[in-house]
């Protein structure tokens, strides 16, 4: 049975090895399940094949401190103490290929604190919706180093 | 069942028991599917045994194919390669392929790659399924295997992001049980509750397929029908006595909040023949009081195809764990009933000609 391997993030041995372009794709979609909106992304490099989780984790895609003390599999990266891991592998809701997505469930909690915080945040109606995105662009951008690539 | 009388003002969840509750999430368990695996011919090494290089399995419908993987590899090193091609098989460059091409997604249960198989079948207009309708009964489906390619090497990458491991389908299922626990409830309190035990005991009940096991863990997750208190009539006593319980007792009250009828949804996917996935909210009981059925939720969503009234009978039908149900089914006992080990009903919806 394949075990799970506790691997540090190694960022020395970082985008370097990869010659050439590699190509993200990324996604926010509404989880149909948890009703707020996800992040699905995946990586290839110039040949089509897709990274693997630990080459991705490597690039500067992700803020270096945005998994600390995680545990990361082939597959997932986890902390011990949450119920769902916070990176994983799934179908894309509509577009039947495979990403990896940061998973939404503690999403909801984030985007209303940050909401909470601001007097923009307490807007009803329409604006309100604008303000909940921000927000969770917002929460978004503590992780990932920069969204437009 | 036939012994509760000629009152039909009750619908018919007045008489699930838990009886007939276990004796449908049995069946569902026990549940089976052809599957005929063969190596493609191009990747079988030269000193390979030709002409046996074809498995027969009869796969339940709640496993995975990753956890096919070992007895398919025992398989291959018996009767096909000999020692030295066996030496070099590398389980993690397999991957299946359906007879026409298509990657097969070795993360969903194998009853979903077959129905869902079963339905892209019926959309192709010179489909080999037969299945014919009559008058007004439902269509006949035959069952045929399931025939695969299982490659050895040179996984398509571009489509494949992960190679197929029963470790990484622990995970999915396990992120499959937490939605459902998400859709029935808003949270996820009933898994996060579980010891670490429970939830590897939970996925070891898929991988050795035990239904105790299985089930010892997944019923303090998924809920159960129960008998709708209805004070003005019990259920006759002479064949419920054993399995009904007093209509008064707090006790039921307190499962009632649990039972299947009062999650706020059920956790329910509807697939198309090689089409999208259609998840939305199925609450157990309609606004106007009523329990929300197949044919409602159906028509609902798939307006066209499940024409509900009227003389233009439906264009299609539904697929649950293999089965065409009748249309007036309860979407909350399916939850509690039908699901798969995973927690989801899968509805896969298939064209008739």
């Amino acid at each position: 049975m394949e075990e799970s391997s506790l691997e540090p993030i190694d960022y020395a041995a970082a985008a370097a090895t990869f010659a050439g372009e590699l190509l993200c794709h990324q996604y926010v979609v509404l989880s149909p399940t948890f009703g707020v909106p996800t992040f699905y992304f995946s990586v290839h490099d110039s040949s089509g094949t897709p990274l693997t989780l630990t080459e991705v984790l490597q690039l500067p895609l992700f803020h270096r401190d945005a998994f600390e003390g995680a545990q990361v599999t082939t597959f997932s990266v986890e902390q011990s103490c949450a119920s769902f891991p916070l990176l994983s592998f799934g179908d894309h809701p509509t577009l039947n290929v495979q990403c990896w997505y940061l998973h939404p469930c503690g999403t909801k909690a984030a985007v209303e604190e940050i909401l909470d915080a601001t007097e923009e945040g307490k807007a009803g109606g329409e604006q309100r919706h604008l303000q909940w995105l921000r927000a969770w662009f917002t929460l978004l951008s503590s992780l990932l180093v920069d969204l437009r690539g | 069942m036939s012994a509760y009388g000629t009152s039909r003002h009750h619908p018919p969840s007045s008489f699930a028991t838990s009886a007939s509750v276990a004796l449908f999430r049995r069946l569902a368990w026990e549940g089976t599917v052809p599957l005929e695996i063969r190596v493609d011919p191009k990747e079988l090494p030269a000193n390979s045994d030709r002409g046996l290089e074809c498995y027969y399995i009869q796969a339940p419908r709640v496993s995975y194919l990753p956890l096919l993987m070992p007895e398919l590899r025992r398989f291959l090193m018996d009767v096909v390669f000999d020692d030295a091609a066996a030496r070099i098989l590398k389980e993690e460059d397999w991957w299946f392929e359906s007879e026409e091409g298509a990657l097969l997604k070795w993360h969903w249960p194998i009853g979903l790659i077959y129905d869902n198989h079963a339905i892209s079948a019926s959309a192709r207009t010179s489909s080999a399924a037969s299945i014919s309708t009559g008058t007004g009964t439902a269509p006949e489906l035959q069952i045929t295997p399931l025939k695969l390619i299982l490659h050895l090497a040179s996984p398509p990458t571009e489509k494949l992001l992960l190679p197929p491991s029963a470790e990484a389908c622990k995970q999915a299922f396990m992120g499959q049980l937490k939605e459902a626990d998400f859709i029935r409830w808003g949270n996820t309190k009933r898994m996060t509750g579980l010891r670490k035990a429970e939830q590897d005991g939970i996925w070891e009940g898929i991988r050795e397929h035990n239904f105790d096991d299985y089930w010892r863990v997944a019923s303090k997750i998924v809920p159960t029908t129960i008998p709708a208190t209805r004070p003005s009539s019990p259920p006759p006593s002479s064949s419920a006595s054993a399995h009904a319980r007093p209509p008064s007792s707090d006790p039921q009250n307190a499962q009632d909040r649990d039972g299947a009828y009062n999650v706020r949804s059920v956790p329910v996917r509807l697939y198309l023949p090689d089409g999208p996935v259609i998840q939305d909210l199925a609450p157990p009981i309609m606004e106007d009081g009523t329990p929300n059925t197949l044919t409602r939720y159906l028509s609902t969503h798939l307006p066209l195809l499940f024409l509900s009234q009227g003389p233009t009978p439906d264009l299609a039908f539904p697929l649950v764990q293999g089965i065409i149900l009748p249309p007036e089914t309860e979407m909350a006992w399916l939850g509690a009933c039908m699901a798969g080990a995973d927690g989801w009903v899968n509805v896969c919806v298939g064209l008739l000609q």
